[in-house]
């Protein structure tokens, strides 16, 4: 039977541990395996292994992913696999970050939806064809896996910036019809640490797992600041 | 499937009256691994203030206190008006670069020497009145670029600002005196 290596990082440096390699598997069907069978002590975070839950976001070969739909065979580099935590995030052990952080900034980007009618009962009517709702789906199913996070260099630098998907989740806030606080959303990105920030490298479109496009959002915030402060709202 | 759940402890021992214990009633909660319960983690605790390496380069994972002065008072969303007017000046620089060019590859292939040259010039409305407007957008946009630049690589806001200020008022003395010259 082939056999897979995989370097894991475990704190200290990578331990080594050989793995069959099978068809069809994924990374995390590699790093499970390793945990039930090679050392149960190694520490990763998974739930749904279906591409929904967004929890096993490592850095495989590099390159932030989801684990679970991540087939070996399309990564692996001479049977060679090379998993670390993702990047950006403290590390809690092994392959586990801490997403306190990350989520925080959801929060400081105003990432809140603010309603315009607490307790209605009726549904809100919005066409789903206007163009800001089309902005406001195209970015809604964001799953919060942190790949964009990990794969931002922005956010290596400067880590007080926001990252690109709380910035997304402030962009369709501010496109949603039902909000009721479309200038907070746009103040609470435009400081110091907000969209500004972004170099437009784009290596959170590249990796979103979900083809989501936060550089996109984060244009698109740039550009509705410029008009709210021509407009006098900031 | 899933999880092999360990059927170590499986009826939870009675907690003693923690804030969170429940009424063992709830069918499907009983039946969830106990573990999880006792070990409800809470964010922020911990893990998290312990300054493990990782093998990324996370020089200050901890976040920087913010900016002296960012979004207070008068200053209040600088970064952006800082954007708008790079922006807007780099509208203006657009053309007038490419004019600016024109001139130059005219000049030197037409074989102009100084004395013509500042002849069309001396005088000129248009000419002092576009170079000036050149070099206040020049000052502008290069002194928020350079600000912007520093201020990402040597994190030392206060000297980005001042090698910004430096920088403007430089551009605009020798860009004025170059147009005084000129006209």
């Amino acid at each position: 039977m082939a056999e897979l290596v995989v370097d894991v990082w475990r704190g200290a440096g990578f331990e080594t541990f050989r793995v069959p390699f099978l068809e069809s598997q994924t990374v995390l069907d590699a790093v499970t395996y390793i945990q039930r069978h090679l050392d149960p002590t190694l520490s990763y975070r998974f739930a749904c292994r279906v591409g929904m839950c967004g929890s096993c976001a490592m850095t495989v070969n590099g390159v932030p992913r989801w684990t679970c739909r991540t087939h070996v065979s399309k990564v692996a580099k001479n049977g060679r696999l090379e998993i670390r935590p993702l990047r950006n995030l403290p590390v809690i052990k092994d392959l586990a970050v801490d997403m306190a952080g990350f989520f925080d900034k959801w929060q400081e980007a105003g990432g809140r939806f603010v309603p315009t009618q607490p307790g209605a009962q009726e549904f809100a009517r919005v066409d789903p064809e206007s163009p800001e709702r089309r902005q406001a789906s195209a970015g809604i199913e964001c799953i919060g896996c942190g790949v964009c996070y990990s794969a931002c260099d922005v956010v290596a630098a400067n880590p007080d910036y926001l990252g690109p998907a709380a910035l997304n989740r402030a962009w369709t806030l501010v496109n949603d019809a039902r909000d009721g606080d479309r200038v907070g959303h746009l103040a609470a990105v435009a400081d110091d640490a907000g969209c500004h920030a972004c170099h437009s490298q784009g290596s959170c479109a590249r990796h979103c797992p979900n083809h989501l496009n936060p550089t996109g959002a984060i244009a698109g915030l740039k550009r509705e600041l410029f008009r709210a402060v021509l407009k006098g709202e900031l | 499937m899933g999880l092999e759940d360990c059927p170590a402890q499986n009826p939870l021992p009675p907690r003693a009256p923690a804030e969170r214990a429940l009424p063992a009633s709830g069918g499907s909660e009983s039946r969830r691994e106990p573990r999880e319960r006792v070990a409800a983690k809470r964010p922020g605790e911990g893990a998290r203030k312990d300054p493990r390496t990782t093998p990324h380069p996370p020089a200050a994972l901890r976040r920087a206190p913010p900016s002296p002065g960012a979004g207070e008072g008068k200053r209040r969303h600088l970064e952006l008006r800082l954007f708008l007017a790079q922006r807007v000046s780099a509208m203006v620089l657009a053309p007038l670069v490419l004019l600016h060019l024109g001139v130059i590859l005219y000049a030197v292939r037409g074989g102009l020497s100084a004395t013509e040259i500042l002849s069309r010039t001396k005088g000129s409305v248009v000419w002092g009145g576009l170079y000036t407007l050149f070099v206040l957008a020049v000052a502008v946009h290069g002194a928020i670029g350079l600000r912007a630049v520093l201020r990402e690589w040597t994190r030392h806001p206060r000297l980005a600002d001042a090698a910004a200020l430096l920088f403007g008022a430089l551009a605009l003395v020798l860009g004025f005196r170059a147009v005084l010259v000129l006209t």
